[in-house]
């Protein structure tokens, strides 16, 4: 049986059709966009702990960072704490050493012995004075293991108000200290 | 309830008929209706100065007639169907080569139909069926082989019958239905409602049926002052608007 309409049933089936694409197209743009953002969200989730578990790794990395380089400062005081402190073992070590010389020479009697200056350097101590004879001198010099390095020329003095008749000399001998 | 009773007023419709007499209206089938049904009717009698001014096949019912129609026969519709006057259509038959797409098909008869009618076709609305008279195929012999005989139903030239009225027409048709609140969404010829019917009664009822039916036609016909084929159009209006 024929179906006749006159009415223009074909155009608006047409245009039904293409509101329907449009409306399928809208909707599925509108789905591919709520899919998207669904998906970023989740994702985002997804990715929040690991993000902040790489926040807190980098925060310790800077910490380290930072650390080494306190490190760096506290070996170079380190270093010269230890510096200090074998210098001041060192220090203590020549003045224990001046203080036996010192004992050493006091030890000895001083008769006719006028001790002038004394020097202790690298290791070598000279003494230089005066003396009333060879005798006194070799005395000193047996004591203390030491070489005379000039000639005993005697010379007048004025010792005290008094005109003597004296040597002068200088003893040097190599230190052997405690410590040295 | 106003939106329910929209709601339901879109699934129904009404089939309009008009002659020198009056307004007939018949509402649509309601898909819950039992097999032996009939679609109600109402009559409507134009008044005496209206009838002289408004031929069927010239102009119009007034809008507000149509709309007291409606009112007074209480049916619910939004959609409406209308019979075109056979005196308004003009029928054409032409053939085309068969595999075309629906666009080719549209174009070549829109060609044809140029061709043929005097008025721009922008003036003229159509409509074309593909015919499935026998009569347009030639009969192949039955002596021939069967892969034969398919090649050459395959290459028959196919008939489409094709209908076209003044646009002018309907497009007042159209604003008539507006303006009374409904949407035309049928316009027919009256043979083709007719036939709607006549072929719902076959099959819905039965022959039996069909001979019940004409009597009860002749009885509203004493009714109505609507003639049986009248009422076969209107009845087939009714079932048509629901499945446009």
């Amino acid at each position: 049986m024929s179906d006749f309409n006159l009415l223009p049933w074909r155009e608006q089936l047409r245009a039904a059709a293409m509101r329907r694409w449009r409306w399928g197209l809208l909707l599925a743009l509108l789905a591919s966009s709520c899919l998207v953002v669904a998906l970023h969200l989740a994702l985002t989730a997804w990715h929040q702990p690991v993000e902040q578990e790489k926040q807190a790794w980098l925060q310790t990395q800077a910490e380290l960072h930072r650390a080494l380089a306190d490190q760096a400062l506290w070996l170079t005081r380190q270093q010269q704490a230890r510096q200090v402190q074998r210098q001041w073992q060192q220090w203590r070590a020549q003045q224990t050493q001046a203080w036996q010389l010192m004992g050493q020479v006091l030890a000895l009697s001083p008769q006719g012995i006028q001790i002038e200056r004394m020097v202790w350097r690298d290791q070598q101590v000279q003494l230089s004075g005066w003396a009333i004879s060879a005798a006194h001198v070799q005395a000193w010099q047996d004591a203390l293991q030491a070489q005379r390095t000039d000639a005993l020329v005697p010379q007048w003095r004025n010792a005290d108000g008094l005109a003597c008749l004296q040597q002068r000399f200088v003893l040097r001998w190599r230190s052997t200290a405690v410590g040295s | 309830m106003k939106w329910l009773h929209r709601i339901k007023a879109t699934h129904q419709g009404m089939g309009l008929l008009w002659t020198d007499e009056g307004l007939a209206l018949s509402q649509s089938r309601h898909p819950g209706a039992n097999p032996p049904w009939r679609p109600p009717w109402h009559w409507h009698p134009h008044p005496a100065a209206v009838a002289r001014s408004c031929p069927p096949d010239q102009a119009w019912p007034d809008p507000a007639q149509l709309r007291m129609a409606r009112q007074r026969s209480g049916f619910q519709a939004q959609a409406i169907a209308m019979a075109l006057p056979d005196t308004l259509l003009q029928r054409f038959s032409m053939q085309l080569e068969p595999g075309l797409s629906p666009k080719q098909i549209h174009a070549q008869l829109a060609e044809q139909l140029q061709q043929r009618m005097p008025a721009p076709l922008a003036e003229t609305v159509w409509d074309f069926h593909l015919s499935v008279d026998a009569s347009a195929t030639p009969v192949p012999a039955s002596s021939r082989p069967a892969w034969l005989l398919a090649a050459m139903q395959a290459q028959a030239l196919q008939t489409w019958e094709v209908l076209a009225a003044p646009r002018a027409w309907v497009t007042a048709a159209e604003q008539c239905c507006r303006a009374a609140g409904l949407t035309l969404v049928r316009l027919e010829p009256a043979w083709q409602a007719a036939r709607r019917w006549q072929d719902w009664e076959r099959q819905a009822h039965g022959q039996a049926c069909a001979t019940m039916t004409l009597e009860r036609t002749h009885e509203a016909h004493a009714a109505t002052a609507l003639t049986p084929d009248q009422q076969a159009v209107l009845s087939g209006l009714a079932l048509g608007v629901v499945s446009a």
